[in-house]
């Protein structure tokens, strides 16, 4: 039972890990650090409580998932093979077998749905897109007076600005916008997002999937804002999410609407007091602990052979 | 579905400023300034109405096409993706500061449902 054990431990980590990692500081001082540690326990979390299943039900093979599951098809099709398993262990193995497969559901419908979107978003803007001069080539421009700026990733990228966006940010608000967004592109936050979004799908009642997903999404976020910052644009940047934020919440703010006002704050301020980066022996600490963490459960798919 | 063509564009336009039914011979009209054939106009709306972007009636003996949904339609439709309001939470935009208000969504999801809800919408 000991590699059940390893994935329930491993499991257990990560719940504990995304439960107490939002209180982390130095997270929006080093963003793209704690994306990595955020990765590592969504990555956790979604292999372990299949590995636990499979391992439990897999025991009596003393192998890693995939070799032990070689030996119980094995031991299916063909009566004189080695120890057959009970019952339990039988349902232990369906029952990850069908876990996996919903994970796997809503790793693929997350992933197909977002590229089915972007591409009904990139035929009807080819439509109904305009340029602008000042938007500059780079970008179209969305004729709707609601200010919206935001970038279709994938393989014919775009930068998308609505009139309502270009009307109300200056030049250099809007050059340091356009570099936010081109830091999405570069570094293909879409597919850091992915797994916590798929995640969130697969159980999406789950108050720490989506607390992780949230805390992911606005890394991504911070770490689109240095990029830009680093190219100089920090203080219009400070200035065009206050530009946004102004002309946004308007009324009584329900709960999504609060949560965004405080993200779009936090991102100001960080932009404008940049906190003390974390000595760098505390964040590699971290990181390594956060790779063993995620390695655990992934070599015992493959081993031991 | 990749983008549009400048061509598909064009006929859009030129069936969106029209504002009623045109038949192909019509839109070769309007589009006079391009120097476009009748047979390459009529290509165009065939492959815009596969692509669910045209209707096709008859009238009588001709054939008719009008625009699926309005310009407008589109761009709300454009507008809700990106406020992640018609997807769920699928990330599949994430946009620069999420700060619409509510009246603005309100707008745009009147905007969408005065207009006739675009054929080629996915479920």
């Amino acid at each position: 039972m000991i590699y059940a054990w390893h994935y329930a431990v491993a499991l257990l980590l990560a719940i504990g890990g995304a439960a107490v990692f939002p209180r982390c500081r130095w997270a929006h001082v080093a963003p793209r650090g704690a994306l990595a540690v955020w990765q590592a326990l969504v990555l956790t979390s979604t292999v372990s409580p299949v590995g636990v299943l499979m391992a439990a039900g897999l025991e009596p093979y003393h192998r890693g998932i995939v070799p032990g599951l070689i030996c119980f098809t094995r031991g299916l099709v063909s009566v004189h093979s080695r120890p057959r398993p009970g019952a339990g262990q039988d349902a232990a193995v369906a029952a990850g077998l069908l876990l996996a497969a919903w994970i796997g559901a809503a790793w693929a419908r997350c992933a197909i749905g977002a590229r089915r979107l972007r591409r009904r978003h990139r035929l009807l803007l080819s439509l109904v897109g305009t340029h602008d001069p000042a938007a500059g080539a780079g970008a179209t421009v969305l004729d709707h007076p609601a200010p919206a700026a935001y970038c279709l990733p994938g393989r014919h990228p775009a930068i998308i600005l609505s009139r309502g966006a270009l009307d109300a940010l200056d030049q250099a608000q809007l050059a340091a916008v356009l570099a936010h967004e081109r830091a999405h592109l570069a570094e293909r936050h879409d597919l850091l997002l992915l797994p916590a979004a798929a995640l969130r799908r697969a159980f999406p009642r789950g108050r720490l999937i989506r607390r992780a997903h949230d805390a992911v999404a606005l890394l991504v976020e911070m770490r689109a804002d240095d990029w830009a910052a680093a190219q100089s644009w920090r203080e219009d940047l400070a200035r065009a999410l206050g530009t946004f934020r102004a002309l946004g919440v308007e009324g009584p703010p329900d709960g999504a609407m609060a949560a965004a006002a405080s993200d779009l704050g936090m991102r100001i301020d960080r932009l404008r007091c940049p906190g003390d980066r974390p000595p760098a022996a505390a964040r590699i600490a971290l990181l390594v602990l956060a790779a063993a963490l995620a390695l655990t459960p992934l070599s015992l798919i493959a081993l031991p052979v | 579905m990749r983008r549009a063509s400048g061509l598909e564009r064009a006929v859009m336009d030129a069936l969106w400023d029209r504002g009623q039914p045109a038949t192909g011979r019509e839109i070769t009209r309007d589009l006079a300034g391009r120097d476009l054939a009748y047979t390459t106009v009529m290509t165009v709306l065939n492959r815009l109405v596969a692509k669910q972007l045209v209707t096709r009636a008859m009238d009588g003996r001709t054939c008719r096409y009008q625009p699926v949904a309005s310009r407008e339609a589109y761009v709300a439709e454009l507008m809700l993706d990106v406020l992640g309001l018609t997807d769920d939470r699928a990330a599949a935009l994430t946009q620069f500061a999420r700060s619409v208000n509510r009246p603005d969504a309100a707008a745009l999801r009147r905007a969408l449902a005065d207009d006739e809800p675009p054929a080629g919408r996915r479920a």
